[in-house]
């Protein structure tokens, strides 16, 4: 089954950074917050350097807000791709 | 400046779009014209209904005719020049001797006086008459600018109190409906299944899908027979596309289209049970390598919808992922409900030695499917270029992408750069600026060509050519995206290849151009003496001698703008190292630096643009030049004017094959 990309108030949402430690800390914190919820993360084991989550808009904007600055962690909305094939 | 030229191909003032000198086969004669009555009945219901009706009265589906206005030209340039304009008796004549011509009227001066105000000895006149289009493009050419070819079209008052009221509330079937049955036959007149067919109108096409029968009945709400603009079928496999503009659809009987089976190409004849290059192959000379080329040792990923390996040339495939169904199931990567990634697998690594369908560029090298459609996103994109790193992938085909760019994607775009993992990237089908991640700087990224004559007239791949081709018939494929980010191009139109369950199919799209160069690049790193060598070691600087080598092996392809072709076309001699790079070898190591780069797709240069402010030229690259020499009086906008009106509308007739071949 295809992977869940919204649950009708949340989206799909990428977290990145090359930092291991502070997508870490990122994840520790989201799993006090009812409002995020992680779906996968993604590298190598017990080092991921990017996380998939579940959340609001509004948060996701508030977050980009908290993290843009410090240009450390990427906060993107998962996003669908198409094949190229002429219906593509 | 780089000039695009005629192609070889074009014939100049052929009948009635009549096939090309090519040694393409000409369309079977009609085993469904009038009444065949092999099959015994026809249904029908949209997306496939089987109410029984009797079928002997088929209707063979061909182009529609139009009205249109017929004329000798007569300008004050040509009676200087002392050439007499055709005369209008001998035009009427003329065309009332041609059976595919109907003369519905001849409209002229209703006095002498009329007929003598303009100076001529002779009444001008205006023949009316009905002809298919493809006929009305060839009067035009063999008129040789003497005569004057237009549809007669609608005329409206413009008058604002003319206008209709606006209306609240649209009742969706309360306008004229048109209902019209296709079925879909094949080798031997035997019903083919599953093939879609859509009817396109004004607005959305109506769209459905064959049945077990080969019948399906389409309905377009608010259209005529005569508004339906183009009939699509595209088959599941087997067999070429049909494409018919302006079909002359009949709401009475059933409309029987016979596809033609793929091995009608000649380049295809007794495929799949005999082996066959693909003429994209045969372009990039595949099919001049030494049998013992064949990518073993390399590792490649096709990031796709899976790998059917039920299919006999893709049952080597051992190893794969499915991403999307990672936590369910991640062994599932060899179901492709899609076909997708199996047609990509099958030009990359299709089985050599099994005598029959198509060889893949590196068959022996180790394919890894990993399966990200139906339903791939962005984040799965990272996941399947984890996998990559970690399996020590060297090439990864990625026939996908999106619009926008992803900072996140980019990070492990690098961060397979860095571990040498080399991705080769579709540019997409948009017909626009080049599509993410092919835009990215740290991938190759492959737009499409196609070439003359490698596809029948009545099928859809007509509809990716443009105006500019190549003297050797190539063009670039009117849906790949562009621009500078362009590194070569390679073959995406009516490229054969791999379908599940163990079927072929001929599909167009940037997405089949990637794995050709996806290939080449397995080629390059299993036998180029350089990766034995320097750059043994996996790293960026090892992606990039590989991007180079590629891009210094294309040929170039001589369409005037290198941000559709890039470098142009590799060559897998050139690119494995067994032969000298030719010709370009000079501009392509030069090209290979930020400033060359700079300097050829900076602002400013679009030979495109010189192109179209000298009419007359672009006349000559659309027309050829010899047509038109010693014609006095031709105006130049007029003749762009038709150029550009004829390249829309009726596209191959010019290029060599009709409805009677291909």
């Amino acid at each position: 089954m295809p992977l869940q990309t919204s649950d009708g108030s949340k989206d799909r949402y990428i977290v990145r950074s090359e930092d291991a430690r502070l997508l870490a800390d990122f994840i520790d914190e989201a799993k006090t917050d009812p409002e995020l919820e992680l779906v996968e993360t993604i590298g190598p084991v017990g080092v991921p350097h990017t996380a998939v989550f579940l959340m609001p808009h509004e948060k996701a904007r508030a977050l980009q807000q908290r993290y843009g600055e410090s240009n450390r962690v990427i906060i993107e909305r998962d996003r669908p791709l198409s094949l190229f094939d002429s219906d593509g | 400046m780089a000039k695009t030229t005629e192609t070889e191909n074009t014939p100049q003032g052929e009948e009635g779009g009549s096939s090309s000198s090519s040694s393409f086969g000409g369309r079977r004669a009609g085993p469904m014209a009038q009444t065949s009555a092999s099959s015994a009945s026809a249904g029908s219901g949209t997306s496939g209904g089987t109410t029984e009706q009797p079928t002997r009265d088929r209707h063979t589906i061909a182009a529609r005719k139009s009205q249109y206005l017929i004329a000798a030209r007569r300008t004050p340039g040509m009676q200087m020049m002392g050439m007499q304009p055709l005369s209008s008796s001998l035009i009427e004549q003329s065309l009332r001797a041609m059976s595919d011509i109907e003369v519905i009227d001849v409209v002229g001066p209703k006095t002498i006086m009329g007929a003598l105000a303009d100076g001529f000895s002779e009444a001008p006149s205006v023949v009316v008459a009905r002809m298919t289009e493809q006929k009305a493009v060839a009067l035009y050419q063999q008129g040789q600018g003497r005569l004057l070819v237009e549809r007669d079209q609608s005329l409206a008052l413009l008058e604002p109190s003319f206008q209709p009221l606006l209306v609240a509330g649209v009742a969706p079937t309360a306008g004229p409906a048109l209902s019209a049955k296709i079925l879909v036959t094949g080798k031997d007149n035997a019903p083919v299944k599953d093939a879609e067919v859509y009817l396109f109108g004004s607005f959305l096409p109506a769209t459905g899908v064959t049945d077990e029968r080969g019948q399906v009945t389409l309905t377009l709400y608010g259209e005529t027979v005569q508004t339906v603009r183009s009939l699509y079928i595209k088959p599941k496999s087997d067999y070429w596309s049909f494409y018919q503009q302006q079909p002359d659809l009949s709401t009475d009987e059933v409309n029987a289209v016979d596809l033609r089976p793929l091995s009608e190409a000649p380049s295809l004849a007794d495929f799949p049970a005999q082996q066959a290059y693909t003429w994209g192959q045969k372009a990039m000379r595949l099919d001049r390598l030494p049998g013992d080329y064949r990518g073993q040792g390399v590792k490649v990923a096709v990031v796709d919808s899976g790998a059917g390996t039920t299919h006999e040339d893709l049952n080597r495939i051992r190893f794969g992922f499915d991403i999307i169904n990672k936590k369910s199931n991640p062994d599932t990567w060899n179901e492709d409900t899609v076909a997708h990634g199996s047609h990509c697998a099958g030009i990359i690594a299709g089985v050599a030695d099994n005598d029959k369908g198509i060889r893949g560029f590196a068959p022996d090298a180790e394919v890894h499917a990993c399966k990200l459609f139906p339903g791939g996103q962005v984040s799965q994109l990272i996941d399947a270029l984890e996998y990559c790193i970690e399996k020590q992938i060297d090439v990864v085909n990625l026939s996908l992408g999106g619009v926008d760019p992803s900072e996140a994607l980019e990070q492990q775009l690098l961060r397979a750069k860095r571990a040498g993992v080399a991705c080769i990237v579709a540019a997409g089908n948009s017909g626009g600026p080049v599509q993410y991640p092919a835009s990215s700087p740290n991938v190759l990224a492959v737009a499409a060509i196609g070439k003359l004559n490698e596809f029948p007239a009545d099928s859809y791949h007509t509809q990716t050519v443009t105006q500019f081709v190549d003297g050797n018939g190539f063009y670039s494929a009117k849906f790949s995206c562009f621009g500078p980010e362009i590194a070569v191009c390679a073959p995406g139109v009516a490229i054969t290849s791999s379908v599940p369950p163990n079927n072929y199919a001929v599909w167009d799209g940037t997405s089949m151009a990637a794995p050709h160069i996806t290939g080449l690049a397995a080629l390059i790193l299993a036998h180029h003496p350089d990766f034995r060598a320097v750059f043994r070691e996996r790293n960026a600087d090892r992606v990039e001698r590989l991007f180079q080598i590629i891009r210094m092996s294309a040929r170039r392809i001589n369409l005037g703008d290198p941000s559709r072709t890039g470098f142009g076309l590799p060559d897998v001699l050139v690119a494995v190292g067994l032969q000298p790079q030719v010709g370009v070898a000079a501009t392509a190591v030069a090209a290979t630096t930020p400033q060359f780069v700079a300097q050829a797709f900076g602002q400013g240069f679009n030979p495109y643009a010189a192109a179209y402010a000298d009419p007359q030229a672009l006349s000559s690259q659309v027309f050829g030049g010899g047509q038109w020499k010693g014609i006095g009086g031709i105006d130049p906008a007029y003749t762009a004017y038709m150029s550009s009106l004829y390249a829309q509308q009726a596209r191959f007739p010019f290029m060599g094959f009709g409805r009677q071949g291909w």
